[in-house]
């Protein structure tokens, strides 16, 4: 503070807002016309552009020529994958391996073999006799 | 449904906020008209962040390319303020632009008919008057010094500085905490020093 006034560095740190808020700008006219004329300033010099039109129009071409190409590719790149999609799924179907004539169980028997098992468990079963005494009496029948 | 320019608080500001919100899907229906309202400015803020004409050139049309990605893609999200949008898209364009820039080992120089192109396009220079000699001159000095500012620190203080943009608003735009965004400006206002005391030195 200068006097009764802020400073020119004050000054500008109000107008960027980063002064401190210590209530001088709502009661002091002069320091609020300073800010004032200060921000005309910056916004006399800020409209110096040197942008032509031609320039712009030329920007605004390219970006609806960029937009239009990612388009265009967008709708490439989503058409592929479902044609390679549809023929991976084909290839699939036509390669799967046929199911044999006779269909096995989940051991590997067939019917018939399986036909056997349950017969030689039923003979088993009926059977008097532990069925390892089979043998033995193999050797004392008559040739 | 269309968005209205807001009037322009002052002369020369070249912001043109909406503070209504808009749907996407409107504002993809007329995002031509959109992006006539919004190129110039968002051109000069990547001109002023990058420094570099042609590199600015590409990011605006980055800008409103992601921009119109996004609509495409959300249609049915609502923006408070599309203006506020751009800019930060912009913003967050120009500083993914200067990080990789410091990762590359050598700048291409434009073949001679890109060269040519590039004149060609280049902004006009207005014809000279006298009362425009010391806004040019300052806005080449503010260019250089730019330069000297970090990336988050030019950020912040070309938002102020040309767009009038209060230090909430920068800070939404910057997805940063206000007490940084006033960290920030106040490093750049120490920097610049010399050069504000040019532009506003006579009238204190």
């Amino acid at each position: 503070m200068n006097g009764n006034h802020w400073t020119g560095d004050e000054l500008v740190a109000h107008l960027y807002g980063v002064g401190l808020d210590d209530g001088h700008e709502r009661n002091c006219a002069e320091c609020r016309a300073r800010i004032a004329a200060m921000r005309a300033r910056r916004e006399e010099t800020s409209s110096e552009d040197g942008v032509s039109a031609g320039f712009l129009r030329s920007q605004r071409v390219a970006i609806a020529q960029r937009i239009e190409t990612r388009r265009a590719e967008w709708e490439a790149w989503w058409r592929t994958p479902v044609w390679v999609a549809l023929m991976a799924a084909l290839a699939l179907v036509l390669s799967a391996p046929r199911p044999a004539s006779e269909p096995t169980m989940a051991g590997g028997l067939n019917r018939s073999q399986e036909a056997g098992m349950y017969l030689d468990i039923y003979q088993s079963i009926s059977s008097e006799e532990p069925r390892a005494l089979a043998p033995m009496h193999g050797l004392f029948e008559e040739q | 449904m269309g968005v209205m320019a807001e009037p322009l608080a002052h002369r020369g500001v070249l912001r043109s906020s909406t503070t209504v919100p808009q749907a996407a899907a409107d504002l993809l229906r007329e995002f031509d008209s959109w992006v006539g309202r919004e190129q110039k400015r968002v051109y000069l803020l990547c001109l002023r962040m990058l420094q570099d004409a042609e590199e600015a050139d590409i990011a605006a049309q980055d800008c409103f390319l992601k921009a119109h990605r996004a609509l495409t893609a959300k249609q049915s999200i609502e923006l408070d303020d599309p203006s506020k949008w751009i800019t930060r898209i912009a913003v967050n364009t120009c500083l993914d632009r200067l990080r990789s820039r410091s990762w590359k080992f050598w700048r291409r120089r434009p073949s001679h008919d890109d060269e040519a192109l590039i004149l060609a396009n280049a902004p006009e220079e207005s014809p000279c008057a006298e009362s425009q000699a010391f806004a040019r001159q300052i806005s080449v000095r503010l260019q250089e010094a730019l330069a000297t500012l970090s990336e988050r620190q030019r950020a912040v203080f070309l938002l102020r500085h040309y767009e009038d943009r209060k230090l909430e608003e920068i800070a939404e735009i910057l997805d940063l905490d206000v007490g940084t965004v006033k960290a920030h400006m106040a490093r750049a206002v120490a920097k610049l020093r010399l050069l504000l005391r040019d532009l506003y030195g006579e009238l204190r």
